[in-house]
């Protein structure tokens, strides 16, 4: 019961949060000079060779037909009304498609690709950090730190600008800037092969995302090793002759991974980032290079509504690691109950 | 047939000259640093293609398995009576071989098919590869100086002007079909004009009223029709029916659709009557989009009944199919390089060195065929006092219309090093404004240049009471008053334009003048430009010939050039600028190419001697293509008349068989 009340708490208090999001996204977005039509213009202009003035009466046309003329508060409300009463988030002015549509084919791309390498990024980063602590001042310690330090010290992009000019110019790679081969493509139904063709595509955001990720789980799962280990009721355990390996599994683990735990909805928010800044450097379609042509495209409710998707995700990813920190520690629910 | 390249003749011209007419404080332009291996040779008119019966026609062996089958109609039914025949001579390797697989990269998405309502497909030559248009203007970077007497011939095969010039009648090719067999004829041409052009609740690309003034269209059989205007106009109006503006779409299936013939339908449901999922669609051009999967590929088919052959009568095109990955503009570079698409611009000088080489090893993938010198930058200075936000801006817009204050800006300015700043090698060369090197049209001896020379600039400064009256190291306007500072907006999406900046940020204040560089995206840029928000502007702007960007580069209409647009309906005009509007006119009216060459000339000599804009260098653009890929003809520029996609013309490229790609649909054809 008490686990339920902390939950439709933390619920109701992420309500606002999100309104408070929606009107931060598409005032971010708003904020940018220039709107949908003056990029149009901007881009046909330098393919036609049309001038503006050719263009002007097409392009005041089209900002009152998509509503770009009325004031931004009118813009604001119409756009909100269409999420909460139809789940609208409104029209993609490039793709001529709705909003949905659009980020609906490269949500999930992303958020699939973030909890790969955040799952797999967490497990290796566990792993290496109990090996580190367990062989401390080592050399499989040393490694393991050093491994960590550079995909803490390395940004993302300059690894991804490394590999794309490997692959592009070193290796002739032919797997870049898509999730698949034209062959596969037009393939619609699961093959090993198709799956081992994406693998081909997107490694490059799986390595330098788990490299990335576990650096920092490593890191603290080892000083919490560290710590735990030198705590009183292992030494007590250790005086009732279990084994080494049931000190460190049974009793040490456990409880040097709540901080590990605890900090899973943060790294999910990393994990994101990450992926989709690795994606915009190597032209994969994911979320990242969408918004990054939303942006300079002024397409500005794909750009909110991905602000508003991501932000919205990130809000349930921490909501869940909090209720899984409380499941797995009652001091958690306690805590939180007894402040009020 | 043919004569001297572009570069070859500045070369003889300038070593030839000896005296200038006028602008005796001026230089030549020196002769350009040659681009090691560049050689090509212009063509007559004539020497492209043609429209005629030959004696007998062939098709890739799949359609003549379906003829055998029964389910397409033969060859000879297919193909118009008169194809459009590809002249073997002008093709740099010859007679290709059918099959494979042609790849292209872009960075935009399909709005949805049809182009007739303003819709674009996503840019990148997709568009172009559908959308067939009366006339040409790509393949024109490739003829001869005094055979640029127009755009080349397309769907209209032939076209003549009455006496007086305000009758222009048009004959298409005759017999011509849709890809799914439908008949093109005028009521595609009526339907584009009266139902899309004309109709202003449609967002066609020609806008109503925009070809000339009364300009009425009459149907006079089905394969001939007529443009009548309210007063005479010339050939070069006939430019405007190329791509983009001139490309009609099929009556049959979006007649039914708009709300003239429908009472049911809408203007906006018209707009997406061929939506972009929603394949494959009739197309004139050489491949039929078959297939579009979001984000991901758009893959055409070749057009079965497509209407232009070789010399040896084989129906092209070569390829049978051709592939758009929708990825990102930087990615279409990236896998052009890594060999995973067969074609990219390269714009962009700082990558040219890295770029030759790699193509240069033996298992590169890609070749890097530059082009003559046809990217320019500039710096143009505000001469018009809109969107300027105080007396300062007034003031230094006044002293802008000074000849003497763009001389010495000019003479401040070491191209060379800017050149060098940009990208080493012998890319760069000094450009002092007007057409550019690679131009058809280039005449040295009427080009004139400020060279650098920081006596004569400081001379010029000083003449104009420029001193530093506060001692801070910047002239002072000549009252004494405030810092001469100029603001000058730049694409700061452009790195070989923010370099160029910022080397004549430390020239110019050598010579006492501060620039504040701004840097705004894309977006803003263009805004800020046309609105006149800026006193200065560093900015690429081809100029290859008088009727393409000619807005950008002459006063030839009220908002025309952005740095000098007309306030409250008039026009303040420096005094060379009406003479310049002039040549513009005389090119455009005459069709005596003797007549249109000395017009280019005029246009060179004003706007170089008057520095109309302060050139700082041009230099060529590349072509990244695939070393499979035959025909891709030396020389062909990026852009000069239309974009490469078009220059190249991409229905006559080829791949030796045992080179070709497996196609992703052999066999297939669009089924509608």
């Amino acid at each position: 019961m008490a686990l339920l009340l902390y939950l439709l708490k933390r619920i109701l208090v992420s309500i606002p949060l999100l309104i408070g999001i929606s009107i931060v996204s598409f005032a971010l977005v708003i904020a940018v000079p220039g709107d949908f039509v003056d990029s149009w213009l901007s881009q046909t202009v330098a393919q036609t060779g049309l001038t503006h003035a050719e263009l002007q009466d097409q392009a005041d046309a089209m900002r009152i037909k998509l509503g770009l003329d009325k004031s931004l508060a009118h813009q604001y409300f119409i756009w909100l009304k269409g999420i909460v009463f139809s789940g609208d988030f409104g029209q993609s002015f490039v793709y001529s498609k709705p909003v949905t549509e659009v980020i609906g084919l490269r949500l999930p791309r992303t958020l699939g690709l973030a909890l790969v390498t955040l799952i797999v990024g967490q497990l290796i980063g566990v792993m290496l950090g109990i090996y580190a602590a367990t062989h401390q001042y080592k050399l499989g310690d040393t490694l393991a730190t050093l491994v960590a330090f550079f995909g803490i010290v390395i940004p993302k992009f300059v690894m991804s600008l490394v590999i794309l000019y490997l692959m592009a110019y070193v290796w002739n790679s032919s797997y870049i800037g898509s999730l698949y081969s034209p062959e596969f493509i037009l393939q619609e139904h699961f093959s090993f092969a198709k799956m081992w063709d994406f693998f081909l595509h997107v490694w490059p955001i799986l390595f330098i995302s788990i490299w990335a990720g576990q650096a920092y789980t490593t890191r603290m799962m080892r000083g919490n090793l560290l710590d735990v280990m030198n705590a009183q009721y292992i030494e007590t355990a250790r005086a009732k002759g279990l084994s080494r390996g049931k000190v460190l599994f049974r009793h040490a683990v456990p409880n040097a991974l709540h901080p590990v735990i605890m900090n899973m909805g943060g790294r999910f928010d990393y994990m994101v980032k990450g992926e989709i800044e690795i994606a915009i450097v190597m032209g994969i379609p994911t979320l990242g290079p969408l918004i990054l042509s939303s942006v300079t495209e002024r397409d500005m409710y794909v750009l909110s509504a991905i602000f508003l998707l991501i932000s919205g995700l990130l809000v349930v990813g921490n909501l869940l690691a909090d209720f899984a920190l409380a499941l797995l520690d009652p001091r958690v629910r306690r805590a939180e109950f007894s402040k009020g | 047939m043919t004569a001297l390249t572009p570069m070859k003749s500045v070369l003889v011209a300038t070593v030839c000259s000896v005296a200038l007419t006028g602008g005796a404080q001026a230089d030549l332009l020196p002769p350009e640093k040659d681009l090691s291996g560049l050689e090509y040779e212009t063509i007559g008119r004539g020497d492209l293609y043609d429209y005629r019966a030959l004696d007998g026609y062939s098709e890739a062996p799949f359609l003549a398995d379906m003829v055998a089958g029964g389910t397409l109609p033969p060859l000879a039914d297919r193909l118009p009576e008169e194809p459009l025949v590809f002249k073997t001579g002008a093709m740099s390797d010859g007679i290709g071989e059918y099959g494979g697989v042609f790849r292209h990269v872009i960075g935009g998405r399909p709005e949805g098919w049809n182009w007739l309502a303003g819709q674009h497909q996503g840019w990148g030559g997709i568009n172009m590869a559908i959308q067939e248009c009366l006339v040409r203007q790509g393949p024109r970077w490739q003829i001869k100086a005094e055979d640029q007497t127009g755009p080349l011939p397309n769907l209209a095969k032939s076209w003549s002007w009455n006496d007086d010039n305000t009758q222009l009648t048009m004959t298409l090719i005759k017999g011509a079909k849709w890809s799914d067999g439908d008949a093109f004829d005028t009521e595609d041409i009526r339907f584009w004009w009266e139902d899309n052009v004309e109709d202003k609740n449609v967002a066609a690309r020609l806008k109503a009223g925009s070809l000339a003034p009364g300009a009425k269209l009459e149907i006079l059989d089905e394969a001939s029709f007529r443009f009548t205007f309210d007063e005479p106009q010339s050939e070069s109006l006939v430019e405007r029916l190329a791509y983009i503006e001139g490309c009609p779409g099929p009556s049959h299936v979006l007649k039914p659709l708009h709300p003239k013939y429908n009472s049911e339908a809408t203007y906006e449901g018209y707009t997406q009557a061929m939506p972009a999922d929603n394949l494959p669609i009739p197309v004139m051009g050489a491949w039929v989009p078959v297939l579009h999967k979001a984000d991901e590929l758009v893959v055409m088919r070749r057009n079965p009944f497509y209407w232009k052959v070789d010399e040896t009568g084989q129906q092209l095109p070569y390829y049978n199919e051709m592939h758009f990955r929708l990825s990102t503009w930087d990615d279409r570079t990236t896998q052009a390089v890594a060999g995973t698409g067969d074609f990219s611009n390269m714009e962009n000088p700082a990558n040219y060195v890295a770029a030759l080489k790699e193509s240069q090893s033996d298992d590169a993938p890609v070749t890097v065929r530059f082009g003559q010198r046809t990217l320019a930058w500039r710096m143009s200075l505000n001469f018009s006092d809109i969107g300027a936000e105080d007396d300062v801006d007034l003031g230094l817009r006044d002293l802008f219309r000074e000849l003497d204050f763009r001389k010495a800006v000019s003479h401040a300015l070491d191209r060379d090093a800017i050149g060098q700043a940009v990208a080493r090698g012998p890319f760069a060369h000094p450009y002092s404004g007007g057409l550019v090197a690679g131009s058809s049209y280039f005449d040295s001896e009427s080009t004139f240049y400020f060279p650098y020379d920081m006596d004569k600039a400081n001379a010029l400064l000083d003449g104009l009471g420029l001193k530093d009256s506060d001692g801070n190291g910047i002239r002072n306007m000549a009252d004494g008053g405030a810092d001469i500072e100029i603001d000058v907006i730049f694409n700061s999406g452009r790195n070989e334009t923010r370099k160029q900046l910022d080397a004549i940020t430390s020239q110019l204040g050598e010579v006492g003048i501060r620039v504040i560089s701004r840097g705004l995206d894309k977006t803003n840029f263009e805004t800020a430009l046309h609105g006149g928000a800026f006193n200065a502007v560093l900015n690429r702007r081809n100029f290859p010939t008088p009727t393409r960007r000619s807005c950008y580069n002459m006063p030839i209409a009220g908002n025309c050039p952005a740095f000098h647009q007309e306030q409250d309906g008039k026009r303040d005009f420096l005094p060379f600028e009406e003479d310049l509007a002039e040549a513009y006119r005389t090119f455009v009216a005459t069709t005596d190419g003797a007549e249109k060459i000395q017009a280019t000339r005029d246009i060179q000599r004003l706007i170089t001697e008057n520095v109309y804009v302060i050139g700082t260098i041009q230099a060529p653009a590349a072509l990244l293509v695939n070393r499979r890929i035959r025909n891709a003809h030396p020389g062909t520029p990026v852009y000069m008349f239309q974009w490469a996609e078009d220059a190249i013309i991409r229905e006559r490229l080829w791949t030796p068989a045992e080179q070709q790609l497996d196609e992703l649909m052999p066999g297939k054809i669009a089924e509608y």
